[in-house]
């Protein structure tokens, strides 16, 4: 997802801009003579003049650069799976591990992953699951994490060592 | 002064030793897969190590990254894919001596190049750092803000062709760094009314996700295919011996470049090792000659620089409690939740952690050596794991590293938010190192330029006041002007020569974090 460096300089001079206005809302406490929006002011002012420069070097290789790239998992469907199953499996993982669990959660996004990675679902499967069970009893026996059981919640003092 | 027997005892405690001999076989193991990097096995331990005691802890960390960063020559000897950014330098090297049946020559210089410079830093480690902690006990705020400048100075200069880029990603990490209470009077900035963001964003969730995450999406299509006839080599030992001697001065002159460039806030293993190739390349002897004998002379002396930096970033790290690098980053902050807080009094408190971390130093780039070549032989075997089956569990691995250090699914969430920045900064050439620091040092140039402005009442001479402040401050203004000068004269001639990246390519392996 390559852009031209103008929209790059674009973004970022808007996000400095909004940083330093932002900032300029932070009132300092009456007996400083700086105050907590000081510092982010400075960053921002900083930010949306680099933002300026990128946009303005961008505009010496207008022509030469195209517009925008095609990313390389724009491809194909099956490309685009592998790409996104990834930032998608975490949020899966957020939204979901406290309903069903560690286990079921950890299961599922293991083998969506393997499977669209391109290995047979039943292998894919069998993998997620060995692999989240090992992972469970590593982390909520011997590490400690406490992670949620979802379903199992009532017998998993039967599970934790 | 330290006993050495206390030191001793601390390190024949049979745990610790465990713990270095797992961190052995999985850091050699991640830095035999091509597109997994030692940054990314120091933040897959996280999880494992929050849990230990503090030495045995960052010797998980020292052990693992040492090892990757060797075991990264593997891949790129046999197939000409460096398994992580700092061997890209003399992969190709390494792979025409393979390619010619000196396969154990080209190995076998990077392993011992790699234990020897490793070795080197830290020798320079244990003999610098307490003079240097000496002197910074004397430090006040402007010392502090002229070293946290410094420091992002270097990372943002060294980054990537693109000053203005550079400085965007450093502002982005400075601007992430306010997020939460502000240092000074307590007042929440940039919550939004979160709950989650009043402590600020947590380091390592943003880190693996800026790394590790956008790391595996940029490789998601990418299957690593290839076979490594491991079995016809000879022995690794007797060949490589008698090559030693007439190198020496290549593996110290990359040792040293290692420790310096690793010592610089910033500057990784894989600029160290590009800068030792091209010194070994156009300054050396031995090194300009385009035979067998030349290329094993660049090849040690990068790979001497590679693992001495992984020493070298230590300096900044335990004396002023600055990073190196992301890998001491990490560090930084397993001894901050472990209680040990880095900076120039550890040296007084705790002077016998510090010595014992200094001596893990040792132990691990020894035990390099025999588990180095027991993983050179072993390749065959690694190369049999398809990605379809590591990516995924790295991925688990990544989202158990964020929740278990913050203990929030909100930390989780922020992996998925930075490993998808990461991802997009990177194809546009946004370098992601200066963010990360930007983020670790914002607090520390933040406070310290605070008490500063507000002690002075806004008078700014006064960073220029003190002896060593002043000088530090000066040196980095002109580090400013030189690297302006230097941009601006290589970037006129750039412009026109530079061809547009696609994606996939957009990333020059030599900017990738190692």
């Amino acid at each position: 997802m390559k852009v031209h460096d103008i929209i790059v300089g674009i973004v970022i001079l808007a996000l400095g801009l909004c940083v330093a206005t932002y900032s300029t809302t932070l009132v300092a406490p009456r007996n400083l003579n700086y105050g907590p929006g000081f510092f982010p002011l400075l960053v921002g002012c900083g930010l949306a003049l680099v933002g300026l420069v990128i946009s303005l070097q961008g505009l010496r290789n207008l022509r030469v650069e195209p517009v925008f790239v095609l990313p390389e998992w724009a491809r194909s469907a099956q490309m685009a799976l592998r790409f996104w199953i990834l930032p998608g499996s975490i949020l899966f993982y957020v939204f979901a591990v406290e309903a069903l669990g560690f286990l079921a959660t950890a299961t599922l996004i293991l083998t969506a992953a393997m499977a669209a990675g391109g290995i047979h679902l039943f292998k894919a499967f069998v993998a997620g699951l060995l692999v989240a069970v090992a992972t469970n009893v590593a982390f909520a026996s011997l590490l400690h994490v406490p992670l949620p059981w979802g379903p199992l919640t009532s017998i998993s003092g039967w599970l934790i060592w | 002064m330290v006993s050495p027997l206390a030191i001793l005892g601390q390190l024949a405690d049979p745990y610790l030793l465990l713990v270095i001999f797992a961190s052995a076989f999985y850091g050699l193991f991640i830095g035999a897969v091509p597109g997994l990097t030692a940054l990314m096995a120091s933040a897959l331990l996280v999880p494992f190590i929050i849990f230990m005691e503090p030495l045995p802890a960052i010797a998980s960390i020292i052990t693992a990254s040492a090892m990757a960063i060797f075991a990264g020559d593997i891949p790129g000897a046999l197939l000409r894919m460096p398994g992580t950014p700092a061997s890209a330098a003399y992969t190709d090297d390494a792979h025409a001596l393979t390619r010619k049946g000196k396969t154990v020559v080209a190995l076998g210089a990077g392993l011992f190049a790699s234990a020897a410079g490793g070795l080197f830093s830290a020798v320079i480690l244990t003999l610098a750092a307490p003079s240097l902690a000496r002197i910074a006990l004397s430090f006040s705020s402007v010392e502090y803000f002229w070293l946290g400048v410094l420091g992002l100075s270097c990372a943002t200069f060294v980054a990537g062709p693109s000053l203005p880029k550079g400085l965007a990603s450093l502002f982005l990490g400075l601007t992430l760094a306010t997020i939460g209470m502000d240092p000074t009077s307590g007042i929440p900035r940039f919550t939004f009314g979160s709950s989650n963001l009043m402590g600020g964003l947590g380091l390592i969730p943003v880190l693996i996700g800026l790394f590790a995450i956008s790391e595996l999406m940029r490789n998601a299509n990418s299957e690593f295919h290839g076979h490594a006839d491991t079995h016809r080599m000879g022995p690794i030992f007797s060949t490589i011996g008698a090559r030693l001697v007439p190198h020496k001065v290549g593996i110290l002159r990359g040792g040293l470049i290692g420790t310096v460039v690793g010592a610089l806030p910033g500057a990784g293993s894989d600029i160290a090792a590009w800068i030792s190739y091209a010194i070994a390349r156009r300054g050396s002897r031995i090194g300009r000659k385009d035979d067998d004998d030349g290329a094993v002379e660049r090849i040690m002396s990068a790979s001497a620089a590679n693992n001495a930096s992984l020493g070298g970033a230590y300096i900044p790290a335990t004396v002023f409690g600055i990073p190196g690098d992301a890998i001491t980053a990490i560090v930084i902050s397993v001894m901050f939740i472990k209680g040990i807080n880095p900076g120039p009094t550890l040296f007084l408190n705790n002077p016998d952690v510090i010595y014992t971390i200094f001596a893990i130093f040792f132990i691990a780039n020894l035990l390099m050596v025999p588990l180095g070549i027991l993983c050179i032989r072993a390749f065959g075997l690694i190369l049999k794991l398809p990605t379809s089956y590591v990516s995924p569990v790295i991925l688990m691995f990544c989202i158990l590293g964020a929740f278990s250090v913050e203990n929030t699914l909100f930390a989780v969430g922020l992996v998925a938010l930075f490993g998808v920045l990461g991802y997009l900064m990177e194809i546009n050439q946004i370098p992601l190192a200066p963010a990360i620091l930007g983020l670790i040092l914002g607090p520390l140039i933040e406070q310290t330029f605070m008490t500063t402005m507000l002690k002075s009442q806004g008078d700014l001479l006064i960073f220029f006041d003190r002896p060593i402040g002043g000088t530090i401050g000066a040196f980095t203004i002109l580090v400013w002007l030189a690297a302006i000068g230097i941009k601006s004269f290589s970037g006129n001639r750039q412009v026109e020569l530079t061809p547009p990246p696609t994606d996939a390519a957009a990333v020059p392996e030599n900017r990738r974090a190692s």
